[in-house]
């Protein structure tokens, strides 16, 4: 029904809404919908759902087309089992690493990451940390997108004091803004994962352990690998949801041996995916890092 | 069931109502008197179109009619939230005995489904509001279903993500003339292009919300957007566009003023924080007019508001250090009192723009 064909009524003195006419003979059928407008509209808008979803797809095609950010085998240190949430059977591994740390305990940062490097991953260090500006400047840094190593097994963990043998065996060893430069600097795709991470400088002014002011001040980073969880396909769910529990202990508390060992592939876009999970022997022994 | 004509059939039978009530109180008053003939005509002749208006656009025509509805629409919402729910909690229950292949087809087929199920509705002329709720659960459902399929496949959050959900929100508010889905399309689009405005600048994309500088330009742009041309508007859409250009603005205004990167860099930072506080209240005055000019007062009150969360934290960051806290408040509840003065005129002249 279009108002506008009716002048006739009263409703179409200026600035009145127009409404659907008053008299009996006026009053015709609704108003038929603009098929020729709003069909394509919807058509797009399932266009476009189709090829978002085909991006994703074909994206995840090409990651696993080639593992050029290394396979390695991890064991329940590295790959943590979460607690159970409600019926939920969808399962995530948290990915565990830490940071190589001459004094983990005291000073939990990473040493590789001085100014120079801060540099060399885009972040503007020219104001020296000691200057009354410094806080401002560094505090309004945004995240950087970086390629960070992963080190598993390798020089930095036997370099640890300390390892009652529970911890993760994944260290940070380097990041930077181009995967091809670091495969080169760390070729082997055994024991070096390289994938996608992001860094965030910082300004410490006090001491971690005792919050003293800190003279100087230095710069520190924060470094975050993406993503920090893994999806388990179905094949390898059962297995690990044997396992799992509604208040899981971690690995490191329970002082049990990993009970599983995962192969995860870092594919062409340094995403990762998991190739098999087998459960580890009951001995206590677990695989030996390569 | 055409949206626009359902709204105006409502807006009509609504003006009959308040009509009719009004007729029996001049009556009363013996402000008005109809003779017998003229009542009775008036009655069929209205008795007539309330039922032409509830039978061909579904109008409410009476408070009883109204309150059913309401509840109806409430029972839909709270059962299309409950089944929504059912489903997610089932495909969770289940995901992980379900094969790669089946998963990413139920991620695709769910809002397709939707969508599908929304055009239906729509093509059999049910009630708009069904088919607005399936056209939002559809587009939730593909936030919700992309994702996940990112999530199934480990992929690296992508901005992209925002700009796919922006695409199907205003293809669909324009489709279905719904102005929450072109509210959500149009801060995606905003969120994406402050986004690219990260990553040009060699940050990681989702930290944009810290640069809030790079959602003004879009802000901006959706705001003069309804200016530019003359058009007709038969759904609102002018008012979302610059409700939501506004809000986003001024909001990315008010986050510059604590971090104040955007520029000026060489300033002192309180110098820096008052410099973007005076500009968003004046982008908040500046608002209240334009919507005063308009006759929207939806506008007038996002200006209102906005204005008094940026004056609030002027006189925060100046007094808070050194003035007692009493007289802090105390100073506070005053200038509330004056704006409620200054505001209560501005309503005032807002009521007599709106007469005819």
């Amino acid at each position: 029904m279009n108002p506008s064909s009716h002048p006739g009524t009263p409703l179409h003195a200026e600035r009145r809404p127009t409404c659907p006419p008053a008299a009996a003979s006026a009053v015709g059928t609704p108003r038929p919908t603009n098929f020729l407008r709003r069909r394509p509209l919807v058509l797009a808008a399932a266009a476009v759902m189709l090829v978002s979803n085909l991006w994703v797809l074909i994206s995840a095609q090409r990651n696993r087309a080639e593992a050029v950010g290394g396979t390695v085998e991890l064991t329940e240190r590295e790959l943590e089992l979460p607690p159970r949430f409600g019926d939920s059977t969808v399962l995530l591994l948290n990915l565990r690493w830490d940071v190589p740390s001459a004094n983990p305990e005291e000073d939990p940062t990473f040493d590789w990451l001085t100014e120079a490097k801060f540099t060399e991953l885009g972040f503007d260090c020219q104001i020296a940390p000691t200057l009354p500006e410094a806080r401002d400047h560094y505090a309004s840094q945004l995240p950087v997108p970086v390629y960070v190593v992963l080190e598993y097994a390798g020089a930095a963990w036997k370099a640890r004091r300390d390892d009652s043998g529970h911890k993760t065996r994944l260290l940070a060893v380097d990041a930077g803004r181009d995967p091809h430069s670091l495969r080169q600097k760390y070729p082997d795709a055994t024991r070096y994962v390289i994938c996608r991470g992001v860094v965030r400088i910082s300004l410490q002014e006090r001491n971690y352990r005792d919050g003293t002011p800190l003279v100087p001040p230095r710069l520190r980073g924060r470094l975050e690998v993406i993503p920090s969880q893994i999806f388990v396909p179905s094949p390898y769910c059962r297995l690990l949801q044997g396992w799992q529990v509604r208040d899981g202990e971690a690995l490191e508390e329970s002082g049990r041996e990993p009970r599983y060992a995962a192969k995860v592939s870092w594919g062409a876009r340094y995403e990762p995916w998991i190739q098999g999970v087998r459960e580890l022997p009951a001995t206590g022994t677990s695989p030996k890092a390569p | 069931m055409d949206p626009e004509g359902q709204r105006k059939a409502q807006q009509r039978a609504d003006r009959i109502v308040a009509f009719r009530a009004e007729l029996d109180e001049l009556e009363r008053e013996q402000g008005l008197t109809l003779t017998a003939d003229q009542r009775s005509h008036l009655q069929t002749h209205h008795e007539r179109v309330l039922a032409t208006l509830s039978r061909q656009f579904g109008a409410e025509i009476d408070e009883s009619a109204r309150r059913v509805s309401w509840g109806m629409r409430v029972a839909t919402l709270l059962g299309g939230v409950a089944f929504f729910a059912a489903l997610v909690l089932f495909l969770h229950r289940i995901w992980g005995v379900m094969p790669t292949w089946s998963q990413t087809t139920v991620l695709v087929a769910v809002p397709l489904l939707l969508l599908a199920v929304a055009e239906y509705t729509f093509h059999r002329q049910t009630a708009s509001y069904y088919t607005a709720l399936l056209a939002l659960a559809a587009g939730v459902a593909f936030v919700m279903g992309l994702t996940f399929l990112a999530g199934t496949f480990n992929a690296a959050p992508s901005a992209h993500a925002l700009l796919g959900w922006a695409a199907v929100g205003l293809l669909l508010a324009y489709a279905y003339g719904r102005r929450l889905l072109l509210a959500a399309g149009l801060v995606l689009i905003c969120a994406y292009t402050a986004s690219l405005w990260v990553t040009a600048g060699g940050g990681y994309w989702a930290s944009f919300p810290a640069q809030a500088g790079g959602l003004i330009p879009a802000a901006v742009v959706g705001y003069a957007l309804p200016g530019l041309r003359p058009h007709r508007d038969p759904h609102g859409f002018d008012f979302v566009y610059r409700f939501c250009g506004a809000t986003v603005a001024l909001l990315a205004l008010l986050i510059l003023s604590k971090r104040g990167d955007l520029c000026c860099s060489a300033l002192p930072a309180s110098l820096r924080e008052t410099v973007y506080q005076g500009v968003g209240m004046l982008g908040s005055v500046a608002v209240m007019f334009h919507g005063l000019r308009l006759g929207r007062g939806g506008l007038v009150n996002l200006g209102a508001g906005a204005f008094v969360v940026f004056l609030f934290v002027r006189l925060h960051a100046w007094w808070w250090d050194w003035m007692p806290k009493y007289l802090f408040f105390l100073l506070l509840g005053l200038i509330a009192v004056a704006l409620l003065l200054v505001f209560r005129r501005t309503r005032t002249r807002l009521a007599e723009r709106a007469r005819p």
